[in-house]
This record gives structure tokens, sequence and C-alpha cells, in this order.
């Protein structure tokens, strides 16, 4: 196994390391499929547990995303990035996976806090990662959507191309986006600057 | 407030940086809602990468490890019938590769498909049955007869040489100044994207496109860069045929007087990769044709770098002709060089047809 594994090229960074897992996919090497789910399986986790802010539900669609890709993969002529591909995919399959919930008024459960270590040197950053997360379950979903896409390190134009929309919106409402998670996470007391005193008096 | 949203549509974007816009400067002074939304862009930054961080536990690849290997074999089987069909309009020697696919699936040997990365300096060999293969760039491969080397790889260029047999090449769309070549004796086979077989026989080199266009340019200088699109196939002929054809016609100028003719001639097969001894031979002829012109002083050095290039051990008449012409022309030129010139012609060609003059000569002008 280790043999194999040695001739066969993985993780080259950039687009030549992505044509070559394309190439890889198409020819049907059965090894590129695991190595396409386990590179970009948990940066896809995140963007649907975001999304969806029910862990067992994102699995799921995790799970349609990548056998939906992987059947599809011949259609896939590599105009954009994997990462973009799968992205598109799992986002569509969110919001329908969404829709459905509503359409049969299945109660989302809430939010599943996960366990925090005691001794995790990262917990102020989870914390105040939760945190904005709640912000953004209240903010408008497209909105939600593309801030939590650049979180995840997406270009505006991979962003344009996840959302099908042009650059230009995506642009106009990542910046509104920003500006208005910037003032919620001020009011919620997030925001490390002292609010100065001209606040006081909104007009 | 419209100000203010087509202010923030421009300055809010993600690394816009710290606008010094007299503008955007002026609405902050006066707008306390912008201030403080500006003020907060970098703790909203620092909060989506923290969002960025959050665990993930995947589920394990084997959940869905019966869908993937389905789809892999479903695409095995699209792949291989996609390839076939081309093939069977392109020849009966492109026609017995797609069989020879489509068998290789019946038997059961599909898995031998599953492409191997050809490092740089690697190389393939197939003897009885195809092999392939992938490149660093995504370019997959086919061997189906013969030797292939991947001789360099970079970011830009990918270069294969086939010295007989076989090769069929799938490029993807590669980004702009990236090109994959294919390189025998005979041609360089340049690709940007396209899917193409080149087959390398004794005789000649044969280029088939399947899709796209491949530019093919003949080994040596003075043949004309080729275009092929799909759909249509050429044959190179031999680069060794093409040099033969060069020196025939570079000896018959030079019988006939016509010194420019051959000249060019000569630099056109100067121009090809040819073996060190042909292409000394051709640097004796523009010697010989220098000299006829009277051009003493050219003509010695072209010798001297005939002599040079042959190598130690040949014998050649042409290079024992050459020495002696060599050591005349030093002696007119240069009398107290010559006697070396002439000892060296006796050292290289101790019994050559020259020797008998080349001891007297060089005891002559000792």
């Amino acid at each position: 196994m280790s043999e194999k594994r040695d001739e066969t090229i993985l993780f080259l960074p950039g687009e030549i390391g992505e044509r070559a897992l394309r190439a890889r996919l198409v020819a049907g090497e059965d090894a590129a499929y695991r190595d396409c789910y386990q590179q970009y399986a948990p940066k896809l986790m995140r963007l649907l547990t975001g999304i969806l802010r029910n862990k067992a539900r994102a699995e799921e669609v995790l799970q349609e995303t990548f056998i939906a890709a992987f059947r599809g993969i011949a259609r896939f002529r590599g105009e954009v990035g994997i990462a973009t591909w799968l992205a598109r995919i799992a986002t569509n399959r969110a919001y329908n996976a969404i829709r459905d919930d509503s359409c049969v008024k299945r109660t989302a459960p809430p939010p599943e806090p996960e366990p925090v270590s005691r001794f995790e040197p990262q917990v102020e950053g989870r914390d105040l990662a939760r945190k904005v997360m709640v912000i953004l379950d209240r903010m408008d979903p497209a909105k939600k959507l593309a801030l939590l896409l650049q979180a995840q390190g997406y270009t505006v134009a991979e962003i344009a191309e996840i959302s099908a929309e042009p650059r230009g919106t995506i642009l106009a409402r990542l910046s509104r986006s920003r500006a208005e998670l910037s003032l919620r996470m001020a009011e919620a007391g997030l925001a490390t600057q002292a609010i100065p005193a001209s606040m006081e008096d909104r007009s | 407030m419209t100000d203010c949203l087509s202010l923030r549509e421009r300055y809010f974007a993600p690394g816009v940086g710290n606008p010094t816009d007299p503008e955007w400067v002026d609405h902050l002074q006066t707008c306390a809602q912008c201030r403080l939304a500006y003020q907060g862009l970098p703790e909203v930054d620092r909060a989506l990468a923290e969002v960025a961080r959050l665990p993930a536990s995947v589920p394990a690849f084997d959940t869905i490890a019966g869908a993937a290997a389905g789809a892999a074999r479903n695409q095995r089987r699209r792949r291989v019938v996609r390839r076939s069909v081309p093939f069977l309009y392109t020849g009966l020697g492109t026609a017995a590769l797609a069989a020879g696919l489509v068998a290789a699936v019946l038997i059961g040997r599909a898995h031998q498909l599953s492409p191997k990365l050809l490092a740089p300096g690697a190389e393939i060999q197939a003897t009885g049955e195809a092999r392939s293969a992938i490149l660093g760039n995504g370019v997959r491969i086919r061997l189906e007869a013969g030797t292939l080397k991947l001789a360099s790889a970079s970011k830009e260029t990918q270069s294969l040489l086939l010295p007989l047999g076989r090769v069929f090449v799938d490029v993807p769309k590669l980004p702009p100044g990236s090109t994959v070549s294919v390189r025998t004796p005979d041609a360089e086979v340049r690709v940007h994207g396209t899917r193409f077989a080149v087959i390398r026989t004794s005789k000649d080199t044969q280029v088939q496109v399947v899709e796209g266009v491949v530019e093919v340019r003949p080994e040596g200088i003075g043949r004309s860069v080729q275009t092929i699109r799909a759909g249509e196939s050429a044959t190179i002929g031999s680069a060794e045929a093409y040099r033969e054809g060069l020196r025939h016609s570079t000896l018959a100028a030079l019988d006939h007087g016509e010194f420019a003719a051959a000249e060019k001639q000569i630099g056109q097969l100067l121009g090809t990769s040819a073996e060190a001894g042909q292409q000394a031979e051709a640097q004796a002829l523009l010697a010989w044709s220098l000299s006829a012109r009277g051009k003493r002083t050219e003509a010695i050095q072209r010798y001297r770098q005939a002599l040079t290039l042959l190598p130690e051990g040949q014998r050649r008449l042409w290079a024992e002709n050459a020495c002696a012409e060599l050591a005349i022309l030093v002696e007119q030129e240069s009398p107290k060089d010559s006697a070396l010139t002439w000892a060296e012609c006796l050292r290289r060609f101790p019994d050559g047809v020259h020797a008998a003059l080349a001891r007297s000569r060089a005891h002559f002008t000792r």
C-alpha cells in the first residue's frame, strides 16, 4: 500500500496539485477519491456546521456532497478549483436541507456546544468564535454565507462562483456584511476598541 | 445614509487596508456609526479567523467508501469507452489501440490503467502491455509500446522523450506559457491542451490528434513547423533521412561550385541534433567550401573544429583528407606551424592514405 502511495502525486500545492488530483479522479483511481475527501472534507465540514448549526445534519450533507461530487466528476471541467466546486455543491445542498427542514416543520435542535477542555490554550479564541457564530445566525443568510466563506479563506472570485453571483455583488455584500458584523460585535461587547463618545449621540 | 452605504461598500471590503481618501477620512470624522464599524474591522477579521479554526470532526471516509468506489468504477468504464470512440476514426493503428483498451477491461485488467507518477528522469517501458502514468501537471500518458522518459519537468515545461514506440497523451488545459512536449529523434510535438498520439517507428514519427491542436517541430532548423488539428495526422520523416538528404545535396552543390547553397545546407545540417561524427563531417565540408572561396583563416578554424569533433580512434576518409588539407593550408598561412599539423595527421591516421605525404612534409618543414 505504501509503495503504491509513493507513486501517486498528492497535495502538491496550488493549481498543479489540483489538476493532478482532478485527472486522477476522472481516471477513476480509487485512492484519489479518498485523498480528495481527506483533503477537502475538514474545510467543508466547518462551512456546513456554520451554515446548518447542527453537527449531525452537517455530516449528512457533507457525505451527500462528496457522493454527488464523485458521481458528477465527469462533468467537472476544472474551470474552478476543486475546493470551490465542492463548496458550491455543499452550500446548495445545505440550503436545500434547511428548506426541507422548514417545510416539514422539523424543529432544528439548538446548536450543539462542543465540549471545551479546561486546559485548552485556544479557549478564548473559540469562545469568541462561538459568540460570533450566534451573531452570524441572526444576520441575513446571504451575508452570513459570504462571511463564512471569507472566514474559510475563499477569495471574492471564489465566493462569487460558489454563490453563482457577480463578483461586484459579492464584494459589495461582503463590505456591508463586515460593517454590520462589526457594529453587532460592538453592541455585544465583543469589540476591544473603546466606543467613542460620539456614539452616545446617534443621530 | 446613502453616503454611508456607498462608502462602506468601498472601504469595508476585505484587504482594502487603511485608505487615506480625504472623502472617507472626512466622513469618519462626522459619522460615529461608520467610525465605530471601521474601528472594529480588525476585530471582525480576528473573529472570522477564529471561526475558521473551530474544530470540525469529519466522519471517516469509510462511510462513503462504497459510493466512492462505485463512482471510481463508473469513471474508469466511461473513460475507456470515451477514449475508444475517436480512435475508430483515426486509422487502423489507433483502432487497434482502442480495441486494446476495451480488451484490457474485458480481461479484468482495468486496475492497471491506474496512473502512476512519472518523476523527472524516470523511464517507463511497455513490453507486451500498455503502461499508464501521470505527470505533475495533470498530464496523463498511456504508453502502448516502447520506452518513454520524462526528460525534464518544471512548472512551465514537461518534456517527454520517445526514442521508439507509441504513446497517447491527454493534456488538460494548461496555464499560459506552459507546454508539454514529446520529443522523438525526428520531431518535437508541442501542445497546450489536447489529446494526441505519437508513434515513433524506425523510419519516421507519426502524430495523430484526437482533440485540440498540436504543433510539430521537425528536427532540424530548415524544416517547417506543422500545425495539426483534431482528426488530422502527420508523418514526419526521420531526422536521419533528412540529414542524409542534406548531406547529398551539399556534396552535389560543392561539386557544381555552388558554395553559397552548400554553406546554407551545411548550416541546416548543423542545426539538427546530429551525432559528433556527422557534425564533424559537416564542419569539414564547410571548411572545404570556405577554402575554395579563398577564406583560408576561417577554413583552418573549421577544419580544426572538425578534427576536434571527430572522436579519437575514428578513421574516416573525409577526416584524413580534411587533416591533410588543413596541414597544406597551415603551410601556406603559417609555415612554422605546419610541421606540428602534419605530425598530428600522422598521429591520428598513421596508416592513412596521406601518411607518406605527411611523413615527408613533417620532415621537410621541420
